[in-house]
């Protein structure tokens, strides 16, 4: 719920120039959490987070649920486990993750009326935005996987 | 044979609730739910938007200082200009106050503003604004709202202690218009980078970059008569089927903190002109 407020305020701070997309957190909190902990607790983070981004948005409800699910999905497909320990896997992954947002965000918001031209939309909003994300995600992925950290220590390994 | 693992049916699980809620959004079963899930996080964006206003604008003043005391001695000038221009519409405001009364034509000073602070913004790239007043306040979807400086937007979305506000920069705004001095009409429309064009002006419209812009009041999407912004270039269309003037708004839509609603604005019902045509 804090990370969709602050999607919504503070976030603001870090637009580019006016009118473009601000960074979107909570799809870097959904990466993060998807490449750190086990699929299906990061498939429940992807639709709560999603519910609590669309009640701050005209999109209906559960569009951006969708949208996470699908990444955590291909995340879990195609980076194995503790693959993300690689400084450069989370950064990707966000980059990669804002694309294949902001096109399921343009197809729904699309089909409920609010209609934006595809490609400038996608230069003009989704390119600034995944290189924000990019940016800033070395430090939401570290901040991420300290709380996993924290809450949840690495077991012994027994011999 | 379906593979039912844990993870196949997480999977199916989530995308399946993720395509109910959607579905159910669309039709509006959710609103309720909507309406009430949005108070606790209308709360918190009152708190930390507020706080982010004021960094924003903190850190805004001090980059400005050099310029606003530039625009401060065109202000000064400009000031002295228009005194000179309010004694004579002065004069033509009680000419038209006594041909008014003459005419029993009666002018909109009654309508109710609510005062609302900008706390959020919409999070999926439209261009929407969130604001700190909903139904509690009398305020209801499709209401307009405006600042000092002109035509805001419309109330798109609404809940017990907050609204959404789609704004006219949004490419899915297009509100009817007319360049004030000309009395040429036109469609003045938002697009993907945040500003306004005047589209759909005949070719042989008188336009200049200057003119006023205002909202006509045609469909009754919203009043008449409130400023849209300023023309700053006119050109014809590709097709050279009509001319466009990309338009400065006077409000900076990205800096936004006070609005005001207007509460009790009623179209007028134009379904009487639809029933004629079938």
């Amino acid at each position: 719920m804090i990370v969709a407020v602050l999607d919504a305020t503070v976030m603001k701070l870090f637009q580019l120039w006016d009118g473009a997309l601000s960074p979107n957190l909570m799809l870097m909190v959904i990466v993060s959490w998807a490449l750190v902990v086990e699929l299906r607790e990061g498939l429940a983070w992807a639709v709560i987070g999603g519910i609590f981004r669309d009640l701050l948005s005209v999109a209906p409800t559960g569009s951006s649920s969708l949208a996470f699910v699908l990444i955590v999905i291909v995340i879990d497909m195609f980076i194995p486990k503790l693959g993300w320990r690689n400084a450069v896997i989370p950064p990707v992954a966000v980059g990669a993750a804002t694309f294949f947002y902001d096109i399921m965000l343009f197809i729904l918001l699309q089909l409920v009326g609010y209609s934006r031209p595809f490609f400038y939309g996608l230069s003009y909003a989704a390119l600034p935005g995944a290189v924000e994300n990019i940016i800033l995600m070395v430090f939401v992925f570290r901040v991420v996987a300290g709380v996993n950290a924290f809450f949840r220590p690495p077991r012994a390994t027994a011999f | 044979m379906i593979n039912r693992s844990p993870r196949t049916i997480a999977i199916f699980s989530a995308i399946g609730i993720s395509m109910m809620l959607i579905i159910l959004s669309l039709i509006g079963m959710l609103s309720p739910a909507e309406s009430a899930g949005r108070v606790p996080l209308t709360f918190l964006e009152d708190i930390l938007g507020g706080a982010s206003t004021s960094f924003e604008g903190t850190a805004a003043e001090i980059a400005e200082i050099r310029a606003l005391r530039v625009r401060n001695a065109e202000l000064e000038q400009a000031l002295i200009d228009l005194q000179s221009e309010v004694a004579e519409l002065r004069e033509y405001r009680s000419d038209y106050d006594r041909l008014a009364q003459l005419l029993n034509y009666t002018t909109r000073e009654d309508w109710n503003y609510v005062a609302a602070d900008v706390i959020g913004r919409d999070t999926t790239g439209v261009q929407a604004i969130h604001i700190d007043r909903g139904t509690r306040d009398g305020v209801e979807v499709g209401d307009p709202v405006v600042s000092e400086a002109g035509l805001v937007g419309r109330v798109t979305e609404v809940s017990a202690t907050g609204a959404e506000v789609l704004l006219i920069t949004d490419p899915a705004s297009s509100v009817n218009a007319r360049v004030q001095s000309s009395r040429d009409n036109g469609l003045v429309q938002g697009t993907i980078s945040g500003d306004l064009v005047l589209a759909f002006l005949d070719t042989e419209a008188e336009v200049r970059p200057g003119d006023l812009v205002v909202s006509s009041g045609e469909t009754q999407a919203f009043p008449a008569d409130i400023i849209l912004g300023q023309v700053t270039s006119v050109s014809l269309t590709d097709d050279e089927l009509f001319q466009e003037a990309p338009i400065d708004s006077l409000i900076n839509f990205s800096r936004l903190e006070i609005v005001l609603v207007i509460t009790n604005w009623e179209p007028t019902d134009l379904s009487f002109f639809d029933d004629d045509e079938n």
